[in-house]
This record gives structure tokens, sequence and C-alpha cells, in this order.
């Protein structure tokens, strides 16, 4: 992640020097800003579910969810403590259910629950954060009312192509991390190289 | 659907915290109260990261790219017309929805483009973004090969969504 950072911060860097120099501070800024109001937003996304999560848990509802799941997750994920395996289970379920927003803070928190203070992400973390890219989702309910926006006949046509392409490339995911981890190159994991291929 | 099933799910955990005689509102306040510092410890981690994606916007870089990749993704059944979608898709999900819509003024929504942008938009997400804040709030220093995994799943995704779109 820092190397990428990095690497984006200076490559373009030097590109807007050479370009538009004028513009470089004022980017800055404007993003920064932009980062600031997004995340007050998400200050209050965040509020509502984690206020309704500890509603769960006082209930002891969110237990019974996750033991629900216990055995596909604990499958996935390896052994993690039970806090940990409910916040995953929620974040998994936010997501599906297309609510990005709300499954970001369970993700953060399983994070959290999975870090032994470690510099190396483990195989838990890599898992979470793979499977919260790939998207999985069953109701892509913002391209859908985008669709129906601009005017198409069907705007749920595209439901389950978008399943499909989730839930493959999801289980791709899920495998390639077991797989790595499986072999335990962990030599492979220090090449850095890879990610500026793409 | 969506719009009738939160609300739902919401108000039956509340009227169930009423049978099991915990009080909603004191729970509420204190799980809310947890999203103060978890904000505050991952907004130097947005902060950064939109820096970073506003710049490679802004230099251009991330046109270059495009230009770059799109050949690589046409050998695989991506269109040209998409392939900046794709690419984009990983570093901003504000970015790609503009780009969404351009594609749906342009093309049409029930075009083969369009069902096209339509499922690479909602079959992925924005890894970048995604794994900075998951991991701002822990130790890890070195993300190995989360994020090279990530991608070849979006690639995989966007292949997926070019091909399946044949059908619809």
């Amino acid at each position: 992640m820092s190397k990428i950072w990095l690497f984006m911060m200076v490559s373009s860097l030097f590109m807007i020097i050479v370009t538009v120099p004028e513009q470089a501070l004022m980017v800055m800024m404007g993003a920064s800003a932009n980062g600031v109001q997004m995340s007050i937003e998400f200050l209050g996304i965040y509020a509502i579910w984690l206020g309704i999560l500890q509603v769960l848990d006082d209930t002891r509802l969110s237990h019974k969810l996750s033991h629900l799941l216990q055995k596909p997750i604990r499958h996935i994920f390896g052994q993690t403590d039970p806090e940990t395996e409910k916040n995953i289970c929620l974040n998994v379920s936010s997501n599906i259910l297309g609510l990005g927003s709300a499954a970001t803070p369970f993700g953060i928190k399983a994070m959290k629950g999975m870090d032994k203070g470690s510099e190396l992400a483990t195989k838990g973390m890599i898992m979470l954060v793979v499977i919260n890219s790939t998207g999985i989702q069953v109701l892509p309910t913002t391209v859908i009312g985008l669709r129906a926006l601009a005017g198409s006949v069907s705007p749920s046509a595209i439901i389950w192509p978008t399943v499909v392409a989730t839930f493959i490339p999801t289980v791709i995911g899920i495998l390639l991390v077991k797989m790595i981890y499986k072999n335990g190159v962990r030599t492979l994991f220090s090449k850095p190289k890879k990610i500026k291929n793409k | 659907m969506a719009d009738i099933l939160l609300p739902t799910l919401i108000a039956c955990v509340l009227i169930y915290s009423l049978f099991k005689k915990v009080d909603a509102y004191s729970s509420f306040v204190k799980g809310a109260k947890e999203s103060i510092p978890l904000i505050i410890s991952i907004l130097p981690y947005i902060i950064a990261m939109f820096i970073a994606i506003e710049l490679f916007r802004t230099s251009g870089l991330s046109a270059m790219l495009c230009k770059f990749v799109s050949p690589l993704f046409n050998l695989l059944g991506i269109p040209s017309e998409v392939s900046e979608l794709t690419i984009v898709r990983p570093f901003s999900s504000n970015a790609a929805y503009v780009l969404l819509k351009e594609i749906f003024v342009t093309y049409g929504p029930d075009s083969y483009i369009g069902k096209c942008a339509s499922v690479i938009m909602g079959s992925s997400d924005t890894i970048f973004y995604v794994s900075s804040i998951y991991f701002a709030s822990t130790n890890v220093k070195k993300t190995l090969l989360t994020i090279p995994i990530a991608l070849t799943c979006n690639i995989i995704g966007a292949f997926l969504a070019c091909f399946l779109c044949r059908f619809i």
C-alpha cells in the first residue's frame, strides 16, 4: 500500500510539474477537503449502523446470526475469536444487501480483531479485503437506479450477470488467497512489482 | 424491495429489544459513540488516498494507463468503451459513476456497452480505498498480495461481465 501511494504521488506530481504546475496545490487541497467532507458523511452512516449493531449485540441477536454463519466463516477465514466472527458475518451480510457503507465499520472492526500487532497482513485480513473488493452484492441498487434514470426499458436486466460476475471472482479470490497461503510461499509476498503491472 | 427490507429489519430489531427488555436507546447511543474514534482513526488515510487519486487523475496518468491497458483488455473481450471504467473503478467510485453516466448518454443503458458498464460497475469495488481504510486501523505495514489478488479478481469480473452481457 505504501509503495503504491508513493508511486502514485511521485509520478503524478512529476507529471503535473511538467504540465500544469499551478494546479498541483489546488488539486491537493480540494481532494483533502473532499476527504474530510466524505468522512463526516461517513461518520453519520457509521453512527447509525454501529448504533444498531449495539442494539443487536445487547439483545444477543448478533451472536445467533454469527452462530448461523460460523461454519462457512471458519472455513474461509480460519480460526478467529467470536467477536471478529460476528463482525465478519455482519460485514458480509451488509455487502450482500448492497449496503457498502454499512459494511465498512464492521469490516474495520473485524480487521482490528484480527490484528496481532504484526507488520504483515494475515490470511484472514487479506481474505476480508479481497472479498470486499470484489463487491459481493445481490442487489446493485445504485446501478439499477441510474439505469432507470437514463431511460432503460429494463433497468434490472443486469441483476443476474452482476450476481454471476461478482460471485465467481469472489470465489476465485478466496481460492487464490487460500492457495497462496497453503503453499506458504512467503517470499512471493514481497514482490511489489506485480502491482504496477496493472 | 430493498426500500422495504432495511427499515423493516431495523424495526424488527427494535421490537425484539422491547421483548428482551433491553434499553434500545442507550444501546444505540453507546454503539454510535464508537463511530467517532473510528472515523478519526481512518480520516488521515482517507485524505492521503484522496490526494493521491486526485493527483493521479489530474496529471493525466490515469488516462495514459487506460490507453496502455485497453488493448490488453480488448484481448479479453472487454471493449475499449468500457476499459476506462474498468480502470477507474478500483480508484474512485465517484469518478466511475461519472463515466457510467457518460456511457449511458452516449450508448444508451440498454446497449451492449451500456449493459457491460452497468455490470462492471455493480460487480466491483474501490479496491485502493477499501484496502487503505481497512488496514488503517491495524498495525499492518505490508499488505502483501492483497491488491494484486483483488485486481485480478476485478479483471476476471470485468471479463465475465462483458461475456455475460452478450446473452441479455
